[in-house]
Order: C-alpha cells, then structure tokens, then sequence
C-alpha cells in the first residue's frame, strides 16, 4: 500500500506535463516489492527524473506498507493453490500428478525459472509416498501449492504410516563411479539441494511434508 | 511428461545412440529401462545417450542409467552421455552422478572420440 501527498502525483516537468497518478501506479506495479526502502528511492528517483529542473511545488511524502493479501489469510502468500491425488499403484499415476502441478506452475510466470525443480522435488516426495507410505486403499494425498512475492511452498499430506523422509529415506554416497555408485538413494538428495527449507509433521495420523523454495522476482525466461 | 526412446545401431563401429525425447520420470523410467538392457546386450563398445531432446530426468530415471553403466563398464564397454540440457547437467551435478561417464558437449565432441577409438583398435 502506498500512502503519499500530492507532491507526487501533482510533480510537473517543463512541459507542464504531471507525473500523475496512473504513471506513479505503473511504476509500482513493474517494480519489485522485496525491499520496500529501496522501492522508495527509486520512486523518489523517478519523480525527480520526471521533474527534471521544474522547481518543486509541494511537499512530497511517500509511505509504503507491505500487507498480506485477503486470500492468504493473513500470511502474506498471494494464492493457494489444492490438489487431492488418489494414490493407486498403476502406471501413470506419478504423470498425471506432475501434469496436473506443471499447469499450476505454469499459471505464474514468475516462477518460470524454478518450475523444473520444483517439478523434481515434487516428483520425489510423491514417488516415496508410493513406495513406503503403505497406504489405505482410498488414501489420497492433500497437495498444496502457495506461491508469494519471493518464495514458493509445496506441502504433502499424506495417511500413510509414519515416515519423514528427511530423515528415513536411504541416503547414498554421492559422487562415487559406475562400480561403486548405490543405485539408490538419490532422492533426498534432491530434496534437500533443491528447496531452501524442509519441515516435516506428523500430526492426526498424517505426515505432513512442506517444502519451500524462493525465487528472484522479475528474473523469469520471456 | 512421456517419453520417446529411439535406438540407431552401427554394428560396423560397435556404437549404438539411444536417443531420449521427453521425459525421463517414474512412469518412464521402466519402459526405458527395458529398451537400454535390449541395447546393452548387444554388448557394444560405446553406448551413447543422446539427450538433446531430453526435457526433465529424475533420480528414478538416473537410477536406471545407474544400472546401465554398472554393466556396461564390467563387461568392459562405455556409456556415455551427450547434448545434456543445462538443467539435466544441475541434476547430475547436483547428486555428482557417475563421475567416470564420458559427456559430449555436441556432436563433434562424440566424433572426435569415436575417431580415437577407431585409431586405438587399429593400432592395437
């Protein structure tokens, strides 16, 4: 949110031209918004650069407030996005999940540049909840994807028995050659290379795996 | 997120390119599998994977090229890699995979190789 005085929007240049409300709204929305200090400058620059050498004609105040957005609930993430994945051991199923979460990855172009990791990550826990959660026969796994203004949150919950893959999964040796190298094991590896924070619950009979990973906003592939 | 195995054999260079196009993951990794043990059998100097088209490996499908390279190397062949992605490339740099597999930048690296090998059979 921005609070300011009309010193802003009422700066006008040489040619009596305003920097106006509506280019003062277009340079707030193109700029980053992670550093709420440096946004300010740069507006303060922007309005000078429009002004050029037009004297100043009112005073200019700028308050700028980061607020978590109705949606989010409060925690500052701006959508949320579910999903309820029947597990059935068939072919197949492991696709349609990464189809089905490649089409909400792709819904936000931010995060264009870590789509394939979080592809891989997410790939990873689900291909494990398959393997070791022995689950119910109607066990479905509660999918969640969040993504806010600079990091990204996948959460897994599952009904199976209790497992952190952090800590149970088989860990090979990395780095080892043809003859040496564990087939196995890779997995966490992934997980733990790939995101910036893991957290795992076991809470009412489920485990509950959250995954967050930041991102550079406006660093995305056109 | 399918994928598309396709396998070209030069039985006169013993080389066999086996081509990945899509995606290697869990659901594809066992198909693929049972494609590269049929060309490993052949029991070809140089298996080389071509994955210039290759979008997406997981560590299911890193698992299989594992196996691969285990018997390929006790029977005293190569497999090899070429025209990785730059994201397949994060991926084995990421879990240090198979850091005795030879990788071609392109092409012309692969032919530049298979010329040594032809030299070091003629000379042998």
């Amino acid at each position: 949110m921005a609070i300011y005085t009309d010193g802003i929007d009422e700066a006008f240049n040489a040619h009596g031209e305003q920097f106006g409300i509506e280019r003062f709204n277009r340079f707030l929305a193109a700029s980053p918004h992670s550093n709420l200090a440096e946004l300010g400058t740069r507006a303060y620059q922007a309005i000078d650069q429009h002004a050029g050498d037009t004297p100043q004609s009112d005073d200019i105040t700028l308050m700028l407030m980061a607020l978590p957005t109705a949606a989010a609930g409060g925690n500052g993430w701006e959508q949320r996005e579910e999903h309820s994945v029947s597990l059935r051991d068939e072919p197949g199923v492991v696709s349609e999940f990464l189809r089905w979460l490649k089409s909400r990855l792709a819904a936000h172009s931010e995060i264009a540049d870590i789509e394939a990791e979080l592809l891989l990550v997410a790939e990873e826990v689900f291909t494990n909840i398959l393997k070791y959660g022995n689950m119910p026969a109607d066990g479905k796994v509660e999918v969640s994807l969040r993504v806010s203004d600079r990091e990204t949150e996948l959460c897994f919950s599952d009904p199976g028995k209790a497992f952190d893959p952090l800590k149970e999964s088989q860990q090979s040796t990395l780095g080892l050659d043809s003859e040496s190298a564990a087939i196995g094991g890779l997995g966490v590896h992934l997980l733990t290379a790939l995101t910036d924070r893991q957290e795992y619950q076991r809470r009412d009979g489920r485990n509950i795996l959250r995954l967050c990973k930041s991102y550079k906003p406006g660093s995305n592939k056109e | 997120m399918d994928l598309t195995t396709k396998v070209d054999v030069d039985e006169g260079k013993s080389l066999a390119r086996v081509s990945l196009i899509g995606a290697l993951n869990t659901d594809t990794a066992p198909g693929f599998e049972t494609r590269l043990r049929e060309v490993v059998a052949k029991g070809l100097q140089l298996t080389v994977l071509d994955m210039k088209d290759l979008d997406y490996i997981s560590s299911a499908g890193l698992r299989v090229i594992f196996k691969a390279a285990k018997e390929v190397k006790s029977a005293g062949h190569r497999l090899a890699a070429a025209n990785r992605k730059p994201h397949i490339d994060k991926v084995f740099e990421i879990l240090k995979a198979l850091p005795d597999m030879a990788v071609f930048a392109n092409d012309e690296e692969m032919d530049d190789y298979l010329d040594s090998m032809q030299e070091q059979v003629k000379g042998s």
